[in-house]
């Protein structure tokens, strides 16, 4: 067993993330401290309660100082070898072949301290958490990812995206709520950082700007320039976290590099990336663009982090460029498309839906008339989504379908407002499923769902396949191989 | 294929643990008799709820658990047959099999004992009651 990297304590940095678990022993001296201060003569002897205080900053000190003392991890050729716990002693060892994805991040708060935080997944443990995280200092940062990429051997293929590509993702991928309760927050908080007439300026301007929307409500128009506000926000936060971003392919393992102020490296093992996923809106299939993102257990784990492989670029640019980076994954022309007549099965629940909306709100209006005008208003805003869903839905009817050959299968569908073309290897299916209504089941269709492998569910569904043209596909690529 | 049972001190040790953690529910039941302000009944009813819940795991899930307990580790899978009232058989395979941990606290380290946690892509299976020794040797299999 050839050591790596011997047995090492964590950088002493680590302690701090430590110290975040129990803050709460600072309510003592809190609590204290508040009593005193209410305490209407001052007459509480605050003084000779001090001890209690000095105990509970000293266990602030000295608990997160043990567990530092006994956490250490080593690294050997074959496997990362971690110890933890004083009293209840727990080695774990997790071997390099498990591994389905490295992360090593340095944000900008470790940098000037020397240190980097690495994460280590693989396919078994929890959804949320990595199987292990550890800060260390930027030596062993460096061997462990030089470990890893010299068991990738040699560099490959290269691909560094242009900045308006990420940029174009980062405004498609923006999380509209997180960059509204930012927003929110930094408003609420302006008053008390910058003074109260700073913040009325700025609320002042947003509703100035609200009423130069006529045809809505104020509050409605102040509510949707929050909403584009806090969209704008995320894209920026997105951009800082992508910029630059940069994808290696070595022989066995995918080295993505991204983020400006929190530098990312993602080493993902080619073997566990479960499927390629080519992602399009119905604004990017006018555009002839994809989104590719890659599922490998570990990558984007965390919901602030995107699995992406290639940001928002040409269709015939992003198909070379996987085509290079994992060749492995060959997506196929669709072969087997939805059985004739299959429009309203695809378009059903929007039509519904926008069938019914209006009536439903009329009548909602006439139970509750003081919010009769908000609701008519928001009723006539989600017939926005309502027909871009249609859209979607009809366009879904004519895109989708499946195609295999060999060991890899493309299936194309569309999941909410977002069209999907997936190219999963054969292995990573872990059951297939073909499911029929009673009038499916008339006319020979039914819709095939497709579970890949993952640490939650993963489904890849879709809708009224003919049943003889899928055994014909299957049969005709079992006879091939 | 021959079933091994759990070594004959994890009773012991499991028990020890159990009575070590009752010091909470004996300091609880000691505040409760104490505060004046309290009806007597509340204590009461209080301590008989831990004191049975304590003699239960102590002499009748503790002993069940660990009699029915067996394990058996062969050349590609481990297996697992564990349960009081609902009794289930679990097995793993060696190749899927991701990583291992292992526990031990002082008491096991006296006893020569370990708990094994085996992760695989799918699932966990839980080894309590095996010397450190054959934990050892199984983390020297993994792949």
């Amino acid at each position: 067993m050839r050591v790596v990297i011997p047995p090492r304590h964590q950088h002493p940095s680590a302690m701090l993330r430590y110290t975040t678990r129990y803050l709460i022993l600072l309510t003592v001296p809190l609590v204290r401290t508040l009593r005193y201060i209410q305490t209407p003569h001052k007459d509480f002897p605050w003084i000779y309660g001090g001890w209690l205080d000095l105990i509970a900053i000293l266990l602030l000190l000295i608990i997160p100082y043990v567990y530092w003392q006994g956490h250490t991890y080593a690294l050997t050729k074959s496997a990362f070898h971690i110890r933890r716990g004083i009293l209840l002693e727990r080695n774990r060892i997790i071997p390099r072949r498990a591994i389905t994805t490295l992360i090593i991040e340095r944000p900008f708060f470790l940098r000037p301290l020397r240190a980097a935080r690495i994460t280590v997944d693989t396919d078994a443990g929890g959804k949320q958490r990595a199987e292990l995280t550890l800060t260390v200092d930027e030596k062993s940062a460096k061997e462990i990812l030089a470990q890893r990429q010299a068991y990738a051997r040699k560099k490959l293929h290269r691909f560094r995206p242009k900045w308006f590509h990420v940029a174009a993702l980062s405004l498609l991928a923006s999380d509209s709520l997180s960059g509204v309760l930012l927003l929110t927050t930094a408003l609420y908080q302006s008053g008390r950082l910058l003074g109260e007439q700073y913040r009325k300026t700025i609320i002042g301007n947003l509703e100035a700007a609200a009423t130069y929307i006529r045809i809505i409500p104020r509050t409605i128009a102040l509510l949707t320039l929050i909403i584009l506000c806090g969209w704008g926000i995320a894209a920026l936060r997105n951009l800082f976290r992508h910029l630059p971003f940069c994808v290696t392919r070595h022989r066995r393992v995918v080295a993505i590099r991204a983020g400006t102020l929190t530098r990312r490296d993602y080493l993902c093992t080619v073997d566990a990336i479960n499927f390629v996923d080519y992602r399009q809106t119905l604004l990017s299939k006018l555009f002839r663009s994809y989104i590719v993102f890659i599922h490998c257990i570990g990558y984007g784990k965390t919901r602030e982090t995107l699995s992406l492989l290639i940001p928002a670029s040409p269709i015939s640019h992003s198909e070379n460029t996987v085509q290079c980076l994992l060749p492995e994954f060959r997506r196929l022309p669709i072969a087997l498309t939805p059985a004739p007549c299959s429009l309203f099965r695809y378009m059903r629940y929007p039509l519904l839906m926008i069938l019914f909306l209006y009536p439903a709100a009329h009548i909602i209006s006439l139970l509750i008339p003081w919010w009769s005008e908000v609701l008519i208003n928001l009723a006539i805003l989600m017939y926005i989504p309502l027909l871009w869903w249609l859209t979607v839905s009809i366009v879904d009817r004519y895109t989708a379908g499946i195609a295999k050959q060999g060991n890899c299968i493309t299936v194309a569908y569309a999941r909410r407002l977002t069209f999907h073309v997936v190219v999963i290897p054969q292995s990573k299916i872990v059951v297939s499923r073909f499911r029929q209504s009673p009038s499916q089941r008339r006319k020979h269709t039914g819709d095939l769902f497709l579970y890949t492998y993952s640490e939650k569910q993963k489904v890849h569904r879709i809708r009224n396949l003919p049943y003889d043209g899928l055994t014909a596909l299957a049969d005709k690529n079992t006879r091939k191989v | 294929m021959e079933l091994s049972s759990c070594s004959k001190y994890t009773l012991l040790c499991r028990s020890i643990y159990t009575l070590i953690a009752a010091i909470l529910p004996i300091s609880a039941s000691v505040v409760l008799f104490l505060t004046t302000a309290l009806p007597l009944w509340i204590p009461l009813i209080f301590t008989l709820v831990w004191c049975t819940g304590l003699l239960f795991l102590l002499f009748v899930y503790f002993p069940l658990r660990y009699r029915r307990l067996k394990y058996a580790i062969t050349a590609d899978h481990i297996l697992t047959v564990s349960g009081v009232w609902l009794v289930s058989t679990r097995r793993i395979r060696f190749d899927a099999i991701r990583y291992i941990t292992i526990l031990h606290g002082p008491l096991d380290r006296r006893f020569n004992l370990a708990a094994v946690v085996v992760s695989a892509a799918g699932g966990q299976i839980f080894l309590d009651g095996i010397s450190i020794e054959q934990a050892e040797a199984l983390m020297r299999r993994l792949p």
